[in-house]
């Protein structure tokens, strides 16, 4: 039927006519050479994507969207400071280069740009072809097969939508980094709603196989007709069984990401602001059979690529081990003012913004790990939570919160019983990791963070 | 010649809106400088509409436009052919068309040099760290950005321009003890020029927040269960943001998700309850000229003394509920957003007042952001800090409140409303979009659920 798609990717995911990064990489060394920053280093990261997406309101195909662009990224090192400027057309570079070198007189101080590896991880299941050539029509029929199957199921589809897209990375330094990345990813999800019972689906992958949107529907559709009717409420100390949602969810905000993963952030590790400092390395910080894995060379991770955002290659690094706190993540810079030999290769960006440590993938992992009926079978009372809400309302500090408990269960007598209208649950993500005793045996990423579900005790109030 | 009909000449609507936007942004940790970027982007953003079907398109190449814009337009005719679960047809609404704007700035931030800006963006952070250079580390944030936005349609509108200027900063220290770590922030920012950032006095600003800081580290966790609760302004703009703003976005009401649908003309609040959303709010962040349909962006109202009045409307939304639009198309395509939400004034002189008539309950202060569910009306938000009332008198210290409320109850049991109205801000994200919003309201008296221990 109909083609939208402006410019074709190549085979590699590479758009037409896109600058390239050693190229532009040549220019800015000539053109410094003719001044009198000849000294300086010099990193051009160019980025470039393309996506589209098909959504659905109320049951109806609203739209459809298509978006390409572009940008690049000039980082400059000039007499030991950091400058930094970016724009998204190749003609306003020079320009560009002009900014950074100027906020380089003002920046922060750096001694120089990450050196040059040969030994660049291939993570698998990163790139899939199939999604550069997926035809709108099929993007199309996907949202309609959700559509057809939460139809069936009785509950309103207030949201059904697909995207796919692509990206490629380029990164060339003046120490001699060239290194090219690229990506494909593919997503769905679903909003559904039940006189005032809501339900939510949506999952991210890489690989266009792995996706199944009539599982998705079908999901999304029995998490509303489950939580149907709830007049429940329930308030006490009592265990909670936290599934991967609550842990990790898209944009972040999950709540391990909105309130520890900031404490083992290289960055706020070397300026004193995390809870956890260097000298607890060795130390045992967590429950005994919690391991923590940042791993950026995952297989089908959604975190996993061949390098980080300043052409560090991406490496497995063990951040607790049977509770014992291993490590921090890091990037070039925090890993300078940390005394350590490299960077753990975390050192995120897209091509608007420098470097700054985030997780990868992070997996977490517990010894104790058993099916999730046997984790609810073991409870007495307590409840079940699918989402949460407020995440971001976390003390990311602390690591205090007090948020709103979604599509929420009691648990009685070891099994999930009435669904919970309302409830708010409080605690803090150091206490539940010195005595995470329990977690499922599956785990999924939603987002950042591979996690199966967790049990805590909490405050529950309803 | 002969002109060959061409698909732009055959659907209902069709824009092509052009944006240039510089920005900078500095960050000073520790009183060092860590990041100093300045940006320059260009896209045009193409949106066809057709019997009910939207195509959009977006790219930052010029050259490809025409030619873009000839298969959006072709893809919104085949959209609508293609699926059997096509949208059916309605008409766009109507609205007040547009007119030139230009954010009124004092001081254009991007005709200042970056030095200036690090310079004063130091002196406010300094002050901060002076306060207690052992136990309080800072984290000062400056932006600021110039968008240049140009649109074009399909009905005769010809780059109609307007300059939107944002500019701010914002102040966090983290104050340490030992194994206790707590954070406070506050932030200064608008649709204004540099003017806001000269405006601080950063003698009582920055030594406030870092002292609020170290108080914190004395605080205690919050009660939980249901409680009267004093809201300070800056949390009653976020609290209205989301119990109500969200709920008047008539997309949620067209698809019939929200709680509010029915209710247009019925009391659902008190009638100490006024709310208004002002798109040309002086210095409001999420202030504009016109909205991505080019409609005139003017003021809304939606409760008047608990009645609601009014709903907020894109020319799509609008189209489908048979109203006008309020000029409240936001974001990269389509979406219904709110501006500057305003919960208007009332009869007490301050908030001392409504505290010292106030026996048992709970003053929380500032937000630290919020979300809500229209199908069901319940909303959660954070506060910075709060405080125990006792007997009329503010009493323990609180930290990481937060508050869940419905709606439908929670408008209707506002007893109390202070004077004052003081402008906050915020970022808003919706359907994956974010839009910057102004966030106001005077000081007010309310129920709530509190979260903490039970």
């Amino acid at each position: 039927m109909m083609m939208m798609l402006m410019m074709p990717p190549d085979a590699e995911g590479k758009l037409k006519d896109v600058p390239s990064a050693e190229g532009l990489l040549d220019d800015a060394v000539k053109k410094l050479r003719a001044t009198p920053e000849k000294k300086a280093s010099i990193e051009i990261m160019v980025q470039s994507g393309e996506s589209r997406s098909c959504s659905a309101e109320k049951g109806k195909i609203v739209d459809f969207r298509n978006s390409n662009s572009f940008g690049i990224g000039v980082r400059i090192v000039l007499n030991g400071r950091v400058g930094f400027a970016s724009c998204n057309r190749a003609e306003l570079f020079g320009n560009t280069l002009e900014k950074a070198i100027n906020t380089s007189r003002i920046g922060e101080k750096l001694a120089g740009l990450p050196q040059a590896s040969n030994d660049y991880p291939d993570p698998e299941g990163c790139f899939d072809s199939r999604i550069l050539i997926l035809s709108d029509a099929r993007i199309i029929d996907n949202v309609e097969s959700m559509l057809a199957i939460l139809n069936q199921s009785g509950v309103r589809p207030t949201y059904a939508g697909m995207s796919a897209g692509s990206a490629f990375q380029e990164i060339a330094n003046s120490n001699g980094v060239r290194i090219t990345d690229k990506d494909t990813e593919v997503s769905a999800g679903t909003y559904v709603t039940i006189d005032t019972s809501v339900g939510w689906w949506g999952e991210i992958e890489k690989n266009i196989a792995r996706i199944n949107v009539e599982e998705i529907a079908k999901k999304a559709a029995s998490m509303a007709l489950e939580s149907r009717g709830a007049e429940k409420t329930v308030s006490g100390k009592m265990p909670v069984v936290l599934r991967p949602h609550c842990i990790s969810e898209e944009g972040g905000s999950g709540l391990f990401e909105a309130a520890f993963v900031p404490s083992i952030n290289g960055d706020r590790v070397v300026r004193g602001n995390s809870r956890l400092n260097p000298k607890l390395i060795g130390t045992t910080a967590f429950d005994p059979t919690l391991d923590i894995v940042d791993d950026g060379t995952l297989p089908k991770g959604l975190g996993s690529g061949r390098c980080d955002g300043e052409g560090v290659p991406t490496q497995r690094t063990v951040i607790c081990e049977g509770g014992v706190l291993k490590s921090f993540i890091h990037d070039h810079a925090s890993a300078l003012k940390a005394g350590l030999a490299e960077s753990t290769g975390n050192g995120f960006r897209d091509y608007a913004s420098t470097p700054f440590p985030r997780p990868s993938n992070l997996v977490f992992s517990s010894r104790n790990a058993v099916p999730e009926a046997e984790l609810i079978e073991g409870i007495s009372e307590g409840i079940l939570v699918n989402w949460l809400s407020g995440t971001h309302t976390a003390n990311d500090y602390s690591g205090d919160f007090s948020v709103e408990a979604k599509n929420a269960f009691l648990i009685k007598n070891g099994k999930i019983s009435e669904p919970i209208k309302c409830a708010m649950i409080s605690g803090n993500v150091f206490e539940m990791l010195r005595n995470l005793k329990l977690a499922s045996d599956n785990s999924i990423q939603p987002a950042s963070i591979r996690t199966p579900s967790v049990v805590a005790e909490l405050n529950v109030v309803g | 010649m002969v002109r060959i009909k061409t698909f732009r000449d055959s659907v209902s609507y069709w824009d092509v809106e052009r944006i240039v936007a510089e920005a900078t942004r500095i960050v000073i940790k520790d009183s060092e400088i860590v990041d100093s970027t300045s940006s320059i982007e260009k896209k045009t953003n193409i949106r066809a509409f057709h019997k009910g079907s939207w195509t959009y398109a977006s790219t930052n190449r010029p050259e490809l436009v025409d030619d873009l814009l000839e298969r959006t337009c072709r893809a919104a005719i085949s959209l609508g052919r293609y699926s059997k679960f096509a949208q059916e047809k309605y008409e766009l609404a109507s609205g007040e068309r547009g007119k030139e704007w230009k954010t009124p700035v004092k001081i254009d931030p991007v005709s200042l040099s970056i030095d200036e800006k690090v310079e004063r963006l130091f002196e406010i952070e300094k002050i901060a760290r002076k306060v207690d250079s052992e136990r309080i580390k800072t984290v000062a944030n400056y932006s600021d950005s110039r968008s240049d936005v140009s649109l074009t349609t399909s009905e005769g509108v010809e780059n109609l321009s307007q300059t939107i200027t944002r500019c701010g900063m914002a102040l966090t220290c983290i104050a340490r003890e030992g194994d206790k770590i707590q954070s406070m922030r506050d932030i200064k920012r608008g649709t204004c020029g540099y003017e806001i950032i000269n405006e601080i006095d950063e003698n009582k600003f920055s030594k406030s927040v870092a002292q609020r800081a170290l108080a914190l580290l004395k605080a205690k966790a919050a009660p939980g269960g249901k409680n009267t609760v004093v809201l300070d302004p800056l949390l009653v703009g976020t609290f209205i943001h989301e119990a109500l703003g969200h709920l008047c976005e008539a997309d949620h009401i067209v698809n019939n998700d929200d709680i509010l649908a029915g209710h247009e003309g019925k009391i659902i609040g008190s009638e100490l309850v006024s709310v208004v959303d002002d798109k040309r709010a002086e210095r409001g962040f999420g202030s504009f000229g016109f909205d991505r349909d080019g409609i005139l962006g003017g003021c809304t109202q939606l409760i008047d003394k608990g009645k609601l009045v009014g709903l907020l409307n894109s020319r799509t939304s609008g189209g489908q509920m048979k109203q006008q639009s309020t000029g409240n198309c936001r974001g990269e395509f389509n979406q219904v957003r709110m501006s500057n939400t305003i919960f208007l004034g009332g009869d007490y002189s301050s908030v001392d007042e409504i505290i010292n008539e106030t026996k048992k309950g709970v003053y929380l202060i500032d937000s630290s952001g919020g979300t809500t569910e229209p199908v069901n009306g319940y909303f959660n938000f954070g506060a910075m800090e709060g405080f125990l009332i006792e007997n009329g008198k503010i009493a323990q210290h609180l930290r990481d409140v937060s508050i869940l409320g419905n709606t439908l109850e929670i408008l209707k049991s506002v007893d109390a409303v202070a004077k004052e109205v003081i402008n906050h801000s915020g970022i808003c994200g919706k359907g994956g979009e974010w839009v910057p919003v102004g966030t106001s309201g005077p000081a007010i008296r309310t129920q709530a659920m509190i979260g903490g221990v039970a």
